[in-house]
């Protein structure tokens, strides 16, 4: 499956061919820097653009007309990553051959209808669609603000990282989102559509005809700029510890966070085989194994890793009275690794399970627009050298990385031990 | 080995050894392999007959067996899976406990552990004790989750005799009772292979498969009798209307439940999996995604969201269930019993659901895989071969009006929680 890359005047048309599924898939990307002031309503317009327009008045509209073109599904996603703000407008619909003739065509008229004639007049029916989105963003939060998991995260982040790009979920509370107005979705529409760079990315079996109606839509975007990824620095701090108690919740969860000063490029895949060793290997890593199966004392235990941010963190859910035995647990865990003490068969099954989840990506059409995109925008390596790169990772590369990592933070998230 | 094309591109293979251990194999192309091993106990079976002796065991004791499987006396099955590159793990539910994996080569080798993970346990009185500890932890995590005590709740107010409002894990205090001999005494007894169902999807030569089903313990074990103890479940719900309070939920949440009784539909001739496939296409039509319903509660704010599902079935009865996120509950539900008892349904809306369901699985067939993964409940539920395509083609809008007609929607259960504080 080859990517072909046409470069149009105001963006570049990115075209993989297969025929392998029935669907096509179109993702309309934009990409910006990380803005903070606009973060907010730039997530409410996304849900607000589809949900009314000027043809379609109302959501409900909008759903019979997705219905009627076979079902169709109209996507939309904001990630934040290595410093930029990545917005996407997908639709996914299926080809003529398996619906009627002129589907496509009518597909397509439906996305530029979403993307280039949304109305942010202030009726009574646009304000009840924001009214109905900001309603679902409160009731996320209210959620969100009862799972230990996102509490945990969210207060994590806020303690280990300064910069806002990694704590764009804290700017979504339900003051900020009861504030936000038709005025505000507008502005943060026509920020995108004039400032942010245009990728499109198709994936399917496209006629000349439909490569020719896309050229049509998107003809008018005249202007395209490929953003530089923002290294993040670390500022040097002495380790934070803290524990916030959250009686209502009756599990504990301990956070412990690391970071080290490093390139996108450096240990770029060392990193997934350190953190597969050490957590991120379901039941067969150290964490899971040393922690949990011989000490008992958490049921999950886990590590993440970020290459971009340089950063690692680690997360079990404990009793508080194991709170100081699973710091110790952990420390001796990382320290082990440090100290070499893992075999060349850890790091042979690391390097296997990586190369599993690769060959896995070409049997789902989004994992596969995942990775044409990560290609380009993270800059990431394509399969075969990621392959080569994985397999020439040695074990002292793995003690040279997890020795770069210095402890930051410590968080425990303190439930209810009344019971204990 | 019985051969047959599911919807004229899948390809199932299945077998039956004479000690009754059922295999299907589905004939994908994918890189990925996944097989699923289903033993058919549950939190439900803690009553049983063995010869004669009748058997109440603890709370939570199926799940800890899922638990304990993983430990062998001679060799660590996790790292065994690992060095294959291979992710495998096991759940526990109200009526199977299911061991699964992935993985992307040796094959062969997989399926042999995965025979091996349920073939033969190792329980010493240290090794139950220590995963006593590992078990609580997971217990206070899911006993966080007010969602989970929510649904047992609405489970309370459901049903008289079916215990469905206990955790599946048990508690604390109910792992804490568990020993090394009712662990075997459970084993001994959910843990044949006639209780048992192995189902793989991938590109696997299925006579390979026969062969090391074949020479596994489970495929040389005997197969026993079961009796599984079940009380007659009364048709009723128990408790129409309970407001009940939790630590972490700030907003009012609702569950509408009925409790629909399959008997009410003995003489349409149709199986337990079609009658509630009827029975989810009238509350999707009337409720749904597309109905005109939906819209309006978002427009009047009946509701911030709600959801239409089949919250659980067995063999009597179908609990379909409304679960409300709402401050105004009680306004939601006097629409939503508006709307549903009020049974006139349209033809359009029966042609636009069905549509969506085809257009779903016609996506689906370009991943075997998934296409699969469609066909496994009702093998395991209702013992039942589904061609998802033909099947959702063969509904008629006739049959739904009959189905409907006979729909007795008397019995539901209105359940809300609400915050610890409002409760003064």
């Amino acid at each position: 499956m080859e990517e072909i890359v046409i470069k149009k005047k105001g963006y570049n048309l990115h075209i993989i061919k297969t025929d392998k599924f029935k669907i096509n898939n179109i993702d309309v990307c934009f990409t910006n820097n990380f803005n903070k002031s606009n973060y907010l309503s730039k997530l409410m317009m996304l849900e607000y653009i589809k949900s009314c327009s000027k043809k379609y008045s109302n959501n409900y509209k909008i759903k019979l007309a997705l219905n009627d073109l076979y079902c169709a599904k109209l996507g939309s996603s904001i990630e934040n990553n290595a410093g930029l703000s990545f917005t996407t407008i997908s639709l996914k619909y299926f080809r003529d051959e398996f619906t009627e003739n002129g589907n496509e065509i009518k597909c397509l008229e439906f996305l530029k209808e979403i993307i280039y004639n949304p109305t942010f007049r202030k009726t009574k029916e646009n304000t009840l669609e924001l009214d109905i989105i900001k309603n679902e963003y409160i009731d996320e939060c209210n959620y969100k603000n009862n799972n230990v998991k996102a509490v945990a995260s969210q207060e994590f982040r806020k303690i280990f990282f300064s910069d806002d790009s990694f704590n764009a979920d804290s700017l979504v509370t339900k003051e900020n989102i009861e504030k936000i107005t038709l005025k505000d979705l507008e502005n943060a529409y026509l920020d995108m559509i004039n400032n942010d760079s245009m990728d499109i990315f198709i994936i399917g079996d496209f006629s000349d005809l439909i490569l020719k109606k896309i050229n049509t839509i998107f003809e008018n975007n005249t202007v395209y700029k490929k953003y530089d990824l923002i290294k993040y620095n670390h500022e040097e701090r002495d380790l934070i510890e803290r524990i916030n108690d959250y009686s209502k919740f009756k599990q504990s969860i301990l956070k412990v966070g690391y970071k080290a000063n490093l390139t996108h490029r450096e240990y770029r895949y060392t990193y997934r085989i350190l953190n597969y060793i050490l957590g991120g290997g379901g039941l067969d890593s150290k964490l899971m194994k040393n922690v949990r199966e011989k000490e008992s004392i958490c049921y999950s235990i886990y590590s993440n890793i970020n290459p971009f941010y340089g950063t690692l963190s680690i997360t079990a859910g404990i009793s508080p009275n194991n709170f100081n035995k699973c710091k110790e647990l952990i420390d001796k865990e990382l320290d082990s690794i440090i100290n070499g003490n893992f075999s060349d068969k850890d790091i042979s099954d690391a390097k296997l399970n990586y190369l599993t989840v690769i060959e896995d990506l070409f049997d789902r059409y989004y994992s596969i627009l995942d990775y044409y995109k990560l290609k380009y925008f993270l800059d990431l390596e394509d399969i075969e050298n990621r392959k080569k790169e994985v397999n020439s990772i040695t074990k002292s590369e793995v003690i040279e990385l997890a020795k770069k990592f210095k402890k930051d933070t410590i968080l425990l998230i303190k439930g209810d031990d009344s019971n204990e | 080995m019985n051969k047959m094309l599911i919807d004229n591109f899948l390809e199932l293979n299945s077998f039956t050894l004479p000690n009754g251990f059922k295999v299907y194999i589905f004939k994908t192309d994918d890189n990925i392999l996944e097989a699923n091993l289903f033993v058919k106990y549950g939190s439900l079976n803690r009553e049983f007959t063995v010869d004669g002796k009748k058997y109440t065991t603890n709370r939570g004791i199926a799940h800890f067996l899922e638990h304990k499987m993983f430990e062998k006396k001679d060799m660590d099955i996790t790292e065994e899976f690992s060095k294959l590159g291979t992710d495998s793990n096991a759940y526990t539910s109200y009526d199977e406990t299911c061991y699964y994996f992935r993985c992307n080569n040796n094959y062969e080798r997989n399926i042999e552990l995965l025979l091996e993970l349920v073939g033969e346990p190792y329980f010493t009185d240290s090794n139950v004790s220590k995963e006593k500890g590992i078990i609580k932890e997971e217990i206070n995590m899911i006993e966080s989750q007010a969602s989970e005590y929510f649904v047992r709740e609405t489970f309370k107010n459901v049903f008289y005799k079916t215990p469905l409002f206990e955790s599946i894990g048990g508690s604390s205090e109910d792992i804490e009772q568990i020993t090394k001999e009712e662990l075997e005494l459970c084993y001994n007894t959910f843990y044949v292979p006639n209780n048992m169902v192995l189902i793989i999807k991938g590109n696997v030569d299925e006579n390979i498969v026969k062969n090391i089903v074949e020479n596994s313990k489970i495929g040389k074990k005997e197969s026993k009798n079961i009796e599984k103890n079940k009380e007659e479940e009364s048709p009723e719900v128990r408790k129409e209307y309970s407001v009940i309070y939790h630590k972490t939920e700030p907003d009012v949440e609702a569950n509408y439940t009925y409790k629909i009784s399959y008997k009410d539909f003995s003489d349409l001739g149709l199986d337990r999996y079609t009658i509630k496939a009827y029975i989810k296409a009238f509350f999707s039509m009337k409720i749904g995604y597309l109905s005109l319903f939906s819209y309006n509660s978002d427009k009047y704010k009946w509701s911030n969201s709600y959801y239409e599902y089949v919250l659980y079935s067995n063999d009597d009865y179908v609990i379909m269930n409304v679960g409300i996120r709402s401050r105004v509950p009680d306004k939601f539900v006097l629409n939503l019993e508006k709307e549903i008892d009020n049974k006139k349904i349209k033809e359009i809306d029966f042609n636009r659901y069905i549509k969506s369901k085809y257009i779903g699985y016609l996506e689906l067939e370009s991943n075997k895989l998934d296409y699969a993964s469609r066909i496994i409940d009702p093998i395991i539920d209702y013992g039942k071969i589904i061609e998802p395509k033909t099947f959702i083609k063969s509904l008629s809008f006739d049959m739904l009006k009959k189905v409907v007609k006979r729909l007795d929607l008397s019995n539901h259960s209105f359940t809300i929680i609400l915050p610890e504080d409002n409760n003064d």
